[in-house]
C-alpha cells in the first residue's frame, strides 16, 4: 500500500509540472494582453507607466525567460504575485481556500448523506411512489443547472420564508474574524464562540445544499442501482433464508458490497463540485477560491490563473488518491490484487 | 429508545441553532471591535478594488473608499462634481496660468494624530507621480510641488490645464500622513516605482485624515471602516462595512432581508423588484458613463465603416429613444461626447432618427444595397445594461438602412485588445471619466486616445484639434462652453462615432438610510449616510 501512495505520489509531481506547463502556455496564448487589461486607457497613452508596469510584473522579459523564471519559483514554492491583488498567490490561496474547503466539506456530506438515504429507500420501496419521488429529485440534482438552483433557494429560504440567513459567510453585520486557520467552524468552536458557531452552521446549510445537490442526485441513483443489483445475488438470499433481519441484510451485507461504484461517483461529484463552486460562490457571496478563479480569469491574470490551476489539479489527484485507498478499506480483496 | 433520544438530542440541536441564528442584534465576532450593530450600516457592493493605495488605484470604486478614508486639497460634494475646498482654504493662479498657490486650511489632523502639512501634501504628489501607477496618468501635468512653508503649497504645472481643479478631486492627489507612510517604506523619491514599499501596509491600514480609517480590507470579502477619532468634521455611522456580494440579484435579496442597507452594484433590471413604500427605496441619479460606437476609419480595417458617409448614416438611423428606454429611468441623450454635467454639453434632439436622410447617405456613399460588418460586442454592462443588448438594438436599427450586422462577442479583456490597438472595425464602447471635466472627453478628438483607437488622423480635421487645444486651457466657463458646443456640432455631422446614451445610476437602499447622494466620483459619501431609528 505504502509502495502505491508513493508512485501516486511521484505521479502528482509530474502531474503538476504538466498543469503548470500547459496553463502557463494556454494563458500566453489568449489573444489579450495584460497591460492593456490591468492599465487604464490614460496610463497606456503614457510610456513611462507601460514600461513601469511591464518591468515590475517581469513582461518586458522574453516568454522563455518568463516561463523559466516561473519554475525557479515554483520550485522554491514561490507561485508568484498576483497582479489583480498585488499579494503573494500562495497567501491569496491560502486566504480563500479555507471558504471554498468548508463549503465544499459540507456539500459533500450532505451529498453523501441524503444521497445514499435516498438511493437505499428507493430500492427497497422499488417502482412504489416513494421510489418516484426520489428518482425525481435525484434526476432534478443531475439536471438543474446550479446558479438557477442557488438563486431561486436563496429567494425562496431566506427571503421569502426566512428560514436560512442571506449570502455570505457569517452575519453581515457581524466582521470576519482574523486568524485561525479560517475555517470558521473550526475556529469559532476552538475559540468558544458558539454563538458564532451556530451562525456558521445556518450559513452553510443552504448553499451546501445547492452544491451539493448534483452530487446527492448522482450519489442516489448510484446507490439505488448498485443495491439493486447486489440484492439480486445468491449470498442475499441465503443471508435472507438464515433468517436475519430485512435491515441487517441490508445494510451489513447488500449496501457495504455496493459501495465501491458509489465511492468512485462520489470522488467524481466532489471534483464536480469544485466546477460548480464559481457560479454558487458568487450567488452567495462566498469568498472562496471560486471567486478568486474567475476575478483573476476576467483580469488575466496569469501568476493567480497558474496558482488555481495547480491547487484544483493537487486536489483532484488527491481525491483520486483517497478513493483509491478507501477501495482497499472497504473491499480488502483490492489489497491482495 | 436509542434512536428515539438520539432524534431528539438532533432536533433540539438543530432548534437551539436556528434561534440563535434568528436573533436580532447579535454581536456575533467584531472583529475586535465592539460597536453597536444599530450604528452600524452595511453596504453590499460588487466593488473593482485591487488595491486601497491611493498612488496606484484607478478602479471605479476606488474613490468610494478614498473619499471616506483620505482628504484632498478640494474634493466634491452631494451630487455635484464641482470642486470644493476641503484641506485647502483657497488658491490662487498666477499671471501664467501655470503657478497654483494653495493655503491650507487649519485644524486638520490624520487618523495618526500627525498634523496635515504642506509637507505630506507634496510627498503624496510626488508619490504618485513617481510610483508611475495608473494614478500617474492624472499627475503627468504637474511640473513641480514646493512647501512654502507649513501651510502653503505651490503646484507649478508644464502646461496650462483648465481642468486642473477637477484632477485633484481624485485618489491620485489624496494627501497621506508622509511621516506614517515613510515609517512603512513609503517613497516619493524619481525611483518610487521601485523603491516604495507601503502598499502593502496602506492595503491593510489607511493613513488619511478623512472621517473614517480602514480596519480591515479583505479582497472579495469585505471592508470595515471604523470612525477616525482625530476627523475636523462630525462623524455619522461609527461603523461601516462593505460586503462583496458579486451577484446582482443576491444584493437585492440581502437588501430586502435586511441584511444589507445598500445595494449598490445593481442594474435597473434589478431595482424593478423593489415597490414602493416597501423596506426598500430605489435611486436614480444620472452618471458621466456614455456608450457609444466606435466605427474604425482605416479603409484597409473596414472600407465600409471608414467611409464618413456610412457614419453619419449609422447617426441617423439609431433610435435613440430606444436606447434611453433601455438603459432605464434617467438615462440622458447627449448630442455629441460631451455628457450633461460638463460645459457647454448638449441634448440631442427628439427627431434626430432620420431613416430617409440615412437611406440617402448610403446611396451616396454607394452602399445603396448595403453590406455585413461584424460588430463587436465585449460580454460588459454599463451601468447594468449589457453591451450584447445595445448591440442587438444596433443590428434591429441599421437593418433599415441595409447594414446587416453580425455581432461578435468575448470577454471584455480580450475583446479590449482589438479596441485599444485600433483593429475593431465596429465595437460598443463606454466611456467613464477620470476627471470630471471637458478635457477628459477630449480624448475623443483626432489624434487622441479614442480618436487613435478610431484611426482618427489629426488632419483629417484640425478645427477640431484646435478648438480642443482651445477648451484644455481656456479658463472663462462662458468661452469654454461656446468651444464645447463648436466641437459637439462637428463630432455630431463628421465623426468616426455614435453617441447612444448617458447611462443613469439605479441602485436601492432602505428607507431608513437618510443622506442618500449618488456622486459619480465617489458612488457615495459614506459620512452622509445614517441610519434613523
Amino acid at each position: 500500500m505504502l509502495r502505491f501512495i508513493g508512485r501516486r505520489l511521484l505521479f502528482l509531481l509530474f502531474l503538476l509540472f504538466g498543469v503548470a506547463l500547459f496553463v502557463f502556455i494556454l494563458s500566453h496564448l489568449v489573444p489579450s494582453d495584460p497591460v492593456a487589461a490591468n492599465l487604464s486607457q490614460s496610463a497606456m497613452n503614457n510610456p513611462e507607466i507601460v514600461a513601469a508596469f511591464k518591468e515590475k510584473w517581469g513582461l518586458d522579459r522574453s516568454l522563455f525567460r518568463q516561463l523559466i523564471l516561473y519554475f525557479q519559483h515554483l520550485l522554491t514554492g514561490d507561485l508568484g504575485t498576483s497582479i489583480r491583488t498585488g499579494n503573494p498567490v500562495l497567501n491569496d490561496l491560502r486566504q480563500f481556500f479555507p471558504a471554498t474547503f468548508e463549503l465544499s466539506i459540507v456539500a459533500m456530506a450532505i451529498a453523501l448523506i441524503l444521497g445514499i438515504l435516498f438511493g437505499i429507500i428507493s430500492a427497497i420501496y422499488r417502482n412504489k411512489s416513494i421510489d418516484h419521488v426520489i428518482r425525481t429529485i435525484s434526476i432534478s440534482g443531475v439536471s438543474i443547472p446550479s446558479f438557477w438552483f442557488a438563486l431561486i433557494m436563496l429567494n425562496v429560504f431566506s427571503s421569502v420564508l426566512g428560514i436560512t440567513p442571506g449570502p455570505g459567510r457569517i452575519d453581515s453585520r457581524a466582521a470576519t474574524p482574523e486568524g485561525g486557520t479560517g475555517l470558521l467552524l473550526f475556529d469559532s468552536l476552538i475559540s468558544g464562540n458558539f454563538q458564532l458557531f451556530s451562525d456558521v452552521v445556518m450559513h452553510l446549510i443552504l448553499p451546501g445544499t445547492v452544491l451539493g445537490f448534483f452530487t446527492m442526485g448522482l450519489i442516489a441513483r448510484q446507490t439505488r442501482s448498485n443495491l439493486l443489483e447486489v440484492m439480486s445475488l445468491d449470498y442475499i438470499r441465503t443471508a435472507r433464508s438464515k433468517g436475519q433481519k430485512e435491515s441487517a441484510v441490508i445494510i451489513k451485507h447488500a449496501l457495504s458490497n455496493s459501495m465501491i461504484p458509489v465511492i468512485t461517483v462520489a470522488g467524481m461529484g466532489f471534483c464536480n463540485l469544485l466546477g460548480g463552486m464559481v457560479l454558487v460562490e458568487n450567488i452567495f457571496a462566498w469568498p472562496g477560491i471560486g471567486q478568486y478563479a474567475y476575478l483573476s480569469a476576467v483580469s488575466l491574470d496569469f501568476p493567480a490563473i497558474c496558482g488555481v490551476s495547480l491547487l484544483i489539479a493537487f486536489i483532484y489527484v488527491v481525491i483520486n488518491l483517497l478513493i483509491d485507498i478507501l477501495y482497499g478499506v472497504i473491499d480488502p480483496r483490492v489489497r491482495y490484487r | 429508545m436509542k434512536k428515539t433520544g438520539l432524534l431528539a438530542i438532533t432536533l433540539m440541536l438543530a432548534l437551539s441553532l436556528f434561534a440563535c441564528s434568528k436573533k436580532e442584534g447579535n454581536n456575533i465576532a467584531t472583529g475586535g471591535t465592539s460597536a453597536s450593530n444599530a450604528d452600524t450600516i452595511v453596504i453590499g457592493v460588487a466593488s473593482d478594488w485591487k488595491t486601497m493605495d491611493p498612488a496606484r488605484a484607478y478602479e471605479v470604486y476606488g474613490n468610494f473608499y478614498f473619499y471616506a478614508t483620505y482628504e484632498n486639497l478640494y474634493m466634491v460634494e452631494g451630487s455635484d462634481l464641482t470642486p470644493k475646498p476641503v484641506l485647502a482654504k483657497e488658491y490662487t493662479v498666477d499671471d501664467s496660468g501655470l503657478v497654483y498657490t494653495f493655503k491650507l486650511d487649519e485644524g486638520h489632523k490624520f487618523s495618526s494624530g500627525n498634523p496635515v502639512t504642506a509637507n505630506d501634501v507634496v510627498f503624496s504628489f510626488n508619490r504618485t507621480k513617481n510610483i508611475k501607477g495608473n494614478a500617474a496618468a492624472l499627475t503627468e501635468g504637474v511640473a513641480k510641488v514646493e512647501a512654502k512653508d507649513d501651510k502653503t503649497v505651490v503646484v507649478t504645472l508644464k502646461a496650462k490645464d483648465a481642468s486642473f481643479l477637477s484632477k485633484i478631486t481624485g485618489n491620485a492627489f489624496a494627501v497621506l500622513d508622509s511621516k506614517v507612510v515613510k515609517e512603512k517604506g513609503g517613497s516619493d523619491a524619481a525611483d518610487a516605482s521601485t523603491s516604495d514599499k507601503a502598499s502593502a501596509y496602506l492595503d491593510g491600514a489607511s493613513a488619511g485624515s478623512g472621517p473614517y480609517v480602514l480596519k480591515k480590507w479583505t479582497a472579495n470579502t469585505e471592508m470595515v471602516l471604523e470612525k477616525n477619532p482625530n476627523y475636523k468634521g462630525t462623524v455619522n455611522a461609527s461603523k461601516i462595512i462593505i460586503k462583496e456580494m458579486p451577484d446582482p440579484n443576491t444584493q437585492i435579496q440581502a437588501l430586502e432581508k435586511g441584511d444589507i442597507d445598500v445595494a449598490l452594484s445593481v442594474g435597473p433590471d434589478q431595482v424593478k423588484s423593489i415597490k414602493a413604500g416597501g423596506k426598500s427605496k430605489v435611486v436614480s441619479s444620472p452618471t458621466s458613463t456614455i456608450s457609444f460606437l466606435l466605427m474604425n476609419n482605416k479603409p484597409e480595417i473596414s472600407k465600409e465603416m471608414a467611409n464618413p458617409l456610412v457614419q453619419q448614416a449609422v447617426r441617423y438611423a439609431l433610435d435613440y429613444k430606444g436606447f434611453q428606454q433601455l438603459a432605464g429611468d434617467g438615462a440622458l441623450l447627449p448630442l455629441s461626447f460631451v455628457q450633461k454635467g460638463f460645459v457647454g454639453a448638449k441634448s440631442r434632439p427628439d427627431n434626430y432618427q432620420n431613416i430617409e436622410k440615412a437611406k440617402e447617405l448610403m446611396k451616396q456613399a454607394g452602399f445603396e444595397n448595403g453590406f455585413t460588418v461584424p460588430l463587436t460586442a465585449a460580454n460588459y454592462d454599463s451601468e447594468g445594461l449589457s453591451w450584447i443588448t445595445i448591440a442587438e438594438k444596433v443590428k434591429e436599427d441599421l437593418a433599415k438602412i441595409n447594414i446587416k450586422v453580425e455581432i461578435k462577442t468575448g470577454e471584455i479583456g480580450v475583446v479590449i485588445d482589438d479596441y485599444r490597438n485600433g483593429k475593431a472595425p465596429f465595437i460598443v464602447m463606454h466611456w467613464s471619466p477620470d476627471y470630471y471635466d471637458l478635457n477628459n472627453q477630449l480624448a475623443f478628438i483626432p489624434g487622441d486616445i479614442v480618436g487613435k483607437r478610431a484611426n482618427w488622423d489629426p488632419a483629417a480635421n484640425s478645427e477640431l484639434v484646435s478648438l480642443a487645444e482651445q477648451a484644455k486651457v481656456e479658463i472663462d466657463d462662458t468661452k469654454r462652453a461656446e468651444i464645447s458646443s463648436k466641437m459637439q456640432d462637428i463630432m455630431a455631422e463628421n465623426s468616426p462615432y455614435a453617441f447612444l446614451v448617458q447611462h443613469p445610476k439605479s441602485f436601492a437602499v432602505s428607507s431608513k438610510l437618510e443622506g442618500v447622494a449618488y456622486n459619480d466620483l465617489c458612488k457615495l459619501h459614506l459620512n452622509d449616510l445614517k441610519l434613523s431609528k
